[in-house]
């Protein structure tokens, strides 16, 4: 018996559920209460406002002509893992259980644009050393703390943070949260960039959950959309772009402002600027 | 040359749209689902009493298995961790987890599992439009299930059932059985309709409904189960009754001041119209 007493221990704390794992399984709706204007009809070229960008984040942003979505090798690809939920598709979220130990062993998440696809570890196992590929989803392990999914990613493919240039190195490193409150999904992200961020950045997207269970397709093929010269990119060299100060005419905004950069998200901001 | 083109393009376009277009009104069922016990719960969950075959559209032969039953059955290590069949796990205790796989390519839903969590009983329900395996393919405890939407129903015909049960007191059915369940979803309830037909053991469908309420709990444990010797008996000993000399087959209707042929069941027994047969 005092043999036995051990075993049925370990069985039954190994086989216990982690406590307060919330279901996130469904489709979900993106809401654009928040950002819509960025995220709807998209960013203007040069806005960068409030965003803590380095001098060489802006360089290549500056460098950015939208004309390169018309390259067949750009017209097919996916958001990665950084803009994705930011985006405007439906998400739909699904458990992979062990049906062994019912433990989550991974959680799937899809977005219809150009099928986005995610798989987030659960089961505890180690990143891949640095010399693993790069995704445009990256490699993404997962735990819950309470009832919030904490997720890191990392092997990002060189992407974006907004549709209008402002990219990332292939070293951004991404937190997220995700908090279920009822019907009502919060998703927190926090991404790191040794090179083109000074700070994290922080956003935050809402989703609301759908019954609805269809989502067409996305079969995309690349075409020639602009017939060009053999190896010609579009783009601009540094300082020759003349779009770069629309944003700020338009609005009525200091250019240095609409430049970006950590402190032009502080209100201590203003008062430099009236100096 | 351009006529016959765009002809064909006009075609393969209107193909391929039709083959990618999802159909419509399809309701995302996936989540785990608590279920309610605001119906038929006596019977549910501490169970049914030994002879209580009311308003059950039984026959003479689903009887005469009835009451040959003996609880003492459960005791024996070959019935300690059967799971219940699908035509009687989703009126049982446990949640019910619900999971969709869906095609990447096509992203149409090609298969939805159900795992309910005593004894781990585990269906799944094909939605590719799959047929049914020959009739001597192998039964099983869930059974071979195929599922359809009508609107934003899910309308599920299973069978290659093995010999299961549609209560727990001996009401048994063969594997001849055939079940249509209906799952119909209205916000975060869903409601389950589930009808058997069996041409041996029953004289008319068998019609049930279950409620279920959405949890936002991802947790569930697992079942593990391995039998163990209960009871000491000689090898060979199966508990039961013999035909006519089960002893307690006629409490329930002494104890509830019920006619005892009402509680016998068949058809006729589920309508108003048999109380006054009962007063003649």
């Amino acid at each position: 018996m005092r043999r036995i007493l051990p075993f049925v221990a370990a069985t039954l704390l190994v086989s216990a559920p982690a406590f307060a794992q919330a279901d996130l399984g469904g489709v979900w709706a993106p809401l654009m209460h928040e950002d819509q204007p960025e995220r709807g009809p998209g960013p203007e070229i040069g806005d960068y406002l409030g965003l803590p960008i380095t001098d060489a984040m802006r360089l290549r942003a500056e460098s950015w002509d939208a004309s390169i979505l018309t390259v067949p090798e750009h017209q097919c690809k996916p958001h990665p893992s950084t803009y994705g939920f930011r985006g405007v598709g439906n998400l739909r979220i699904t458990n992979e259980i062990d049906p062994d130990t019912q433990q989550v062993t991974k959680i799937f998440t899809h977005i219809g644009w150009q099928e986005q696809e995610r798989e987030i570890w659960m089961d505890g196992r180690p990143h891949p050393p640095d010399f693993a590929p790069h995704t445009w989803q990256g490699f993404s392990t997962g735990h819950w703390e309470g009832n919030v999914l904490v997720v890191e990613t990392d092997h990002l493919k060189a992407g974006w943070i907004r549709r209008n240039g402002l990219a990332l190195t292939d070293k951004a490193h991404m937190t997220e949260r995700f908090f279920r409150h009822g019907d009502v999904l919060t998703h927190v992200y926090i991404i790191e960039d040794p090179y083109y961020l000074s700070e994290p950045l922080i956003k935050t997207n809402g989703f609301r959950l759908t019954t609805d269970l269809t989502m067409a397709p996305y079969p995309c093929a690349s075409v020639v959309e602009v017939v060009r010269e053999d190896g010609e990119v579009p783009h601009h060299l540094p300082g020759k772009n003349p779009f770069i100060g629309s944003f700020a005419t338009k609005h009525n905004v200091p250019a240095e402002a609409a430049s970006g950069g950590a402190e032009t998200a502080l209100p201590e901001y203003m008062k430099k600027l009236k100096r | 040359m351009h006529r016959y083109f765009f002809t064909f393009s006009a075609v393969f376009v209107f193909v391929l749209a039709a083959a990618v277009t999802p159909a419509s009104a399809q309701v995302d069922l996936s989540g785990i689902w608590a279920p309610l016990f605001h119906e038929d719960q006596p019977e549910r969950v501490p169970g049914p009493e030994v002879g209580d075959y009311s308003g059950l559209p039984i026959t003479d032969a689903e009887r005469l298995r009835g009451e040959s039953w003996d609880a003492s059955l459960l005791t024996l290590p070959e019935h300690q961790c059967k799971p219940h069949p699908s035509t009687y796990g989703f009126r049982g205790v446990g949640n019910l987890r619900i999971a969709n796989v869906i095609d990447e390519e096509t992203q149409q839903l090609t298969k939805i599992f159900t795992h309910i969590q005593w004894q781990e009983q585990e269906r799944e329900i094909w939605m590719d439009d799959r047929p049914s395996p020959p009739d001597f393919a192998a039964h099983t405890w869930q059974g071979f299930s195929k599922g359809h939407w009508e609107g934003n129903t899910l309308v599920v015909e299973t069978d290659h059932l093995k010999a299961g049960w549609i209560r727990r007191n001996g009401l048994a059915l063969t594997d001849k059985a055939h079940m249509t369940e209906r799952f119909i979803r209205h916000g975060n309830l869903l409601t389950h309709v589930y009808i058997i037909e069996d041409p041996y053991y029953l004289s008319e469908p068998l019609v049930k409904t279950n409620g279920f309420q959405l949890t936002n709990d991802l947790t569930m444990a697992p079942y593990p189960c391995q039998s163990v010797i209960e009871v000491q008996r000689e090898d060979g000993d199966v508990p039961h009754h013999l035909p006519g000399k089960n002893p307690y087959i006629n409490e329930y209707a002494k104890k509830h001041n019920l006619p005892v042929e009402g509680t016998r069941g068949g058809a006729e027994t589920a309508i108003p119209e048999f109380g006054k047969k009962l007063k003649k």
